[in-house]
């Protein structure tokens, strides 16, 4: 090992979502940040690969673009060809969105590199850390899948049915001939003749090329997104579940009114149980520790619930000095821990706002487009197939991100639930004040917008789902 | 409290500097209004007002009316919407909406100059760039919107020129033939295209202004809400200064955090009484704004469904129904950008280091932000709201 390559250390983010970013620089994307070796000759070198990649997607679209002005003629063949360009006009939307904006997605994935830490919540940080690591990972493995299956789909269709188009007969004017176009995935302009021959494989295996890739393109990007939405929900379901543990933490004794028969029982172990919950017990060690600093003070305890605080190191709310401290670095822990996911959330936000309002705006007329060509359908042919996979291709787009907005929605609004649910009664004044402030914060649950035209949730993508059966339905009752 | 007079030496000097935000944000426009006659001067006369109404009643109401008699009279409906129903509609709107203008001069004026108190006369330097930010937004606003609109009349007035009878840019009921001579057709020619500069022009002054008001109510906020974030450092940087000015009796910090909440409460308070204002000048233009827009933007559709596509004729449509859109869309856009300030209030208190509060303090914030749970939200003529969603709609 050469002394120059020292070692490559990743944190956070980055290294919980290295297959996704790996998978993401592999096809191409702008992302030249995360490599081990970062010198001039390699960075030139993927910035090349990725120019590559960039410039053989426009000029494919641009070939697309050019055979819809040619076969403008025909209303079908315009349709088509519009729902084509439409359909990767995505793909390269969000390719380029990510170059032109990869700051902020560098910044995003580097938020979460110095998350703070308690020694009392570590292990259900871990937890919760593991958890959303196995949903990242078999979210990226179900995108990967759908996207190969997609191209495979695609590819074997093509070789199905007959491969022609109407065009007007140049003998009679009011009639239509069909006339046999080559065979290839999508259909294109070329400058040469691409019917058979060595020309045909070629322009096969490029459009092969293009259509996985840009298909992969469209859903790695979504996939990021996802997963940056998966995390943030784990981390809150991880805040959740530490509102009980610390509300108990600081429970007071002047509030805490004891059965007169246990003011004259001796300290045991069994007389802690009525503070803590077993089942809450099995699962954390390190408070058992605590709780037994309380056990020794039994004496000190007695004395606060008749209200003495003559006694020494016992504070206003019936807690000891070592008591006060650990309750206030708690609640320390927990509000810095939510104001970093609140920060992560702006930070997505912020990043694919945009990028999700040009794909709402473009699926919009692609799926209006989609319904007029679903009224056509005659029976089961290949016709059908297209119009169908088209439009669950593209539902399915949009269903991928509104399900994890939702429960992003959801997670946040339930931890003011969380919140008062826990026996906050029991807790300091200064711990009331907390869950007040806390449950004034979540009130609004936290929502990514697309660039605040609308909220990524559910409600969008039934909206999205019941115009497009409405305007099938209008069209076929006009048909 | 005692500490508060060294708040108001800071603050003499801010005070010139304050003055003039409004000259700097909105020059352009309140000199074209008043040239207009829509924007009173300080001391405005009764001779004033009778050149207001004079200016208005000669150049907005004749277009319109008589357009709409032309309409009516013709036999021909569909020829008659053909290129000329939408500029017709537009100008119906400007009645009302400049009447408005006219009629509440004074209250409009206060409103306008309101962030001139001395009040709002106290921030940092760091708060100075934020405002500095907004009144620059609002002067680029205006400079574009006054281009784009020259442009636009420039464009239509011409382009009668391009076609090959002799005819008006507007068709107009006239009670005599105003075909007969070249001067009476030139005169009336340029009747028309003055009429039409003057609502324009007007348009193009009063759009910025109400959509740069709401912008910078929206600083202050952002302002407010730089206070609230950094209670913690202002505090400790008051009490530092305090201490080393030697002042007598130790004041506690927890005092200063909640003396600078109160304040804070003030300004929030402030914001909100101009808000309210801001809404009752000017709710009635807007509305009278979106009917119209609706209509145009709806007959400039149907225009373009039946011109050729790529010819002239398209491109003018094209760029008719971009200038309508863009002039709600300065509404909308500004009325978001208010109501998003307002709902961040709450986050932007969370995100200060409140644990280290006292209780006082803390139960103070709770209700700042319980106050903050209701955003702001401008409606127009109580029916529909500024806000994006309107636009898309």
């Amino acid at each position: 090992m050469s002394p120059q390559m020292m070692k490559f250390k990743v944190s956070g983010l980055v290294a919980d979502l290295m297959p996704n970013i790996r998978l993401i620089q592999t096809s191409g994307h702008f992302m030249l940040h995360y490599h081990a070796d970062n010198s001039g000759a390699l960075h030139t070198l993927r910035l090349g690969y990725c120019c590559a990649h960039l410039v053989f997607m426009l000029l494919q679209y641009g070939s697309n673009f050019v055979n819809l002005i040619f076969e403008r003629g025909d209303v079908n063949d315009l349709a088509a060809n519009t729902i084509t360009v439409l359909f990767f006009t995505h793909c390269i939307t969000k390719f380029v969105y990510f170059a032109v904006r990869s700051k902020l997605f560098y910044r995003t994935l580097g938020i979460w590199n110095q998350p703070n830490s308690h020694p009392l919540f570590v292990e259900s940080n871990n937890r919760y850390h593991a958890l959303a690591l196995k949903k990242m990972r078999q979210l990226l493995y179900i995108i990967v899948i759908w996207t190969s299956f997609s191209a495979i789909a695609w590819t074997s269709i093509t070789f199905v049915g007959d491969s022609v188009h109407n065009i007007k007969d140049p003998d009679n004017e009011n009639e239509t001939i069909t006339e046999e176009i080559p065979r290839l995935l999508v259909k294109g302009w070329y400058p040469w003749n691409a019917m058979s021959g060595m020309p045909y494989y070629i322009t096969l295996i490029f459009q092969i090329y293009y259509v996985f890739f840009s298909l992969a393109h469209a859903n790695l990007l979504d996939s990021l997104f996802c997963s940056w939405l998966i995390f943030a929900c784990e981390q809150l379901q991880h805040l959740k579940e530490i509102m009980k543990p610390l509300m108990e933490l600081s429970a007071s004794l002047d509030t805490y009114v004891p059965k007169s028969a246990d003011l004259f029982r001796a300290p045991s172990a069994t007389s802690q149980d009525n503070l803590i919950e077993s089942d809450y017990n099995a699962k954390n060690e390190e408070l058992k520790g605590v709780y037994s600093t309380r056990q020794e003070l039994g004496g000190h305890f007695r004395g606060g619930a008749l209200q003495n605080f003559g006694g020494g190191g016992v504070g206003p709310n019936g807690l000891t000095k070592k008591q006060e401290l650990m309750v206030r670095s708690a609640i320390k822990y927990w509000v810095e821990r939510h104001k970093h996911v609140v920060r992560l959330v702006t930070a997505i936000g912020d990043a694919y706002g945009v990028a999700l309002l040009l794909h709402m705006l473009t699926s919009t007329i692609m799926l209006t487009l989609l319904a007029y060509q679903a009224t056509k359908i005659t029976g089961v042919d290949k016709y059908a197939a297209t119009v169908l996979g088209y439009l669950l291709f593209a539902l399915a787009q949009v269903f991928h991100f509104c399900i994890f907005g939702n429960r992003l929605i959801e997670e946040s609004s339930s931890v003011m639930e969380a919140a008062y649910s826990c026996h906050w009664y029991d807790g300091s004044e200064e711990a009331k004040t907390f869950v007040q402030i806390v449950c004034q914060q979540c009130q609004k649950a936290m929502s990514i917008s697309g660039a605040k035209f609308f909220t990524i949730s559910l409600d969008l993508f039934a909206s999205v789902l019941g115009a497009v059966v409405t305007y099938f339905m209008v069209l076929v009752q006009l048909k | 409290h005692s500490f508060k007079h060294q708040n108001q030496v800071g603050s003499v000097t801010l005070h010139k500097i304050m003055k003039g935000i409004i000259k700097q944000s909105f020059s352009i426009n309140l000199r074209l209004m008043g040239a207009f006659g829509l924007y009173p001067p300080e001391t405005s006369g009764f001779l004033y007002k009778v050149q207001a109404y004079f200016l208005y009643s000669a150049f907005t109401l004749p277009i319109p009316i008589l357009g709409t008699l032309y309409f009516i009279l013709d036999e021909e409906i569909n020829a008659a919407l053909d290129g000329n129903a939408f500029l017709i509609v537009e100008m119906a709107c400007q009645i009302t909406k400049l009447f408005t203008f006219i009629r509440n001069g004074d209250k409009i004026r206060k409103c306008i100059h309101y962030f001139e108190k001395p009040f709002f006369a106290n921030y940092t330097d760091k708060q100075k760039k934020i405002i500095d930010r907004c009144s620059r937004i609002c002067r680029r606003n205006s400079i574009i919107f006054l281009v784009s609109i020259i442009g636009g009349n420039i464009f239509w007035a011409t382009r009668p020129f391009f076609s090959k009878e002799q005819k008006f840019p507007v068709d107009v009921w006239f009670p005599y033939n105003p075909m007969a001579g070249t001067k009476i057709f030139y005169s009336v020619y340029l009747f028309l295209v003055m009429g039409n500069g003057y609502s324009s022009m007007a348009c193009a002054a009063v759009d910025p202004l109400i959509g740069g008001l709401a912008c910078l109510a929206a600083g202050q906020l952002e302002v407010l809400k730089d206070n609230l974030q950094h209670l913690n450092e202002y505090a400790g940087k008051e009490s530092e200064k305090l201490s080393r000015t030697g002042f007598c009796g130790k004041i506690k910090k927890s005092r200063i955090i909640y003396s600078k909440i109160h304040d804070c409460i003030d300004h929030h308070n402030a914001i909100l009484k101009f808000v309210n204002n801001y809404e009752e000048c000017f709710s009635s233009a807007v509305f009278s704004q979106f009917l119209g827009s609706t209509l145009v933007i709806c007959f400039c559709c149907l225009q373009l469904s039946k011109v050729q596509p790529m010819s002239y004729n398209f491109f003018s449509m094209i760029s008719f129904l971009s200038v309508f859109l863009a002039q709600i869309y300065i509404y909308c856009y500004y009325g978001t950008v208010l109501f998003e300030e307002s709902n961040t209030l709450t986050n932007a208190i969370y995100m200060g280091r409140w644990y280290e509060y006292d209780v006082k303090s803390r139960k103070a914030l709770v209700i700042l932000m319980e106050r903050s749970k209701k955003p702001i939200l401008i409606t127009a003529g109580t029916i529909l709201d500024v806000s994006v969603g309107t636009f898309t709609m």
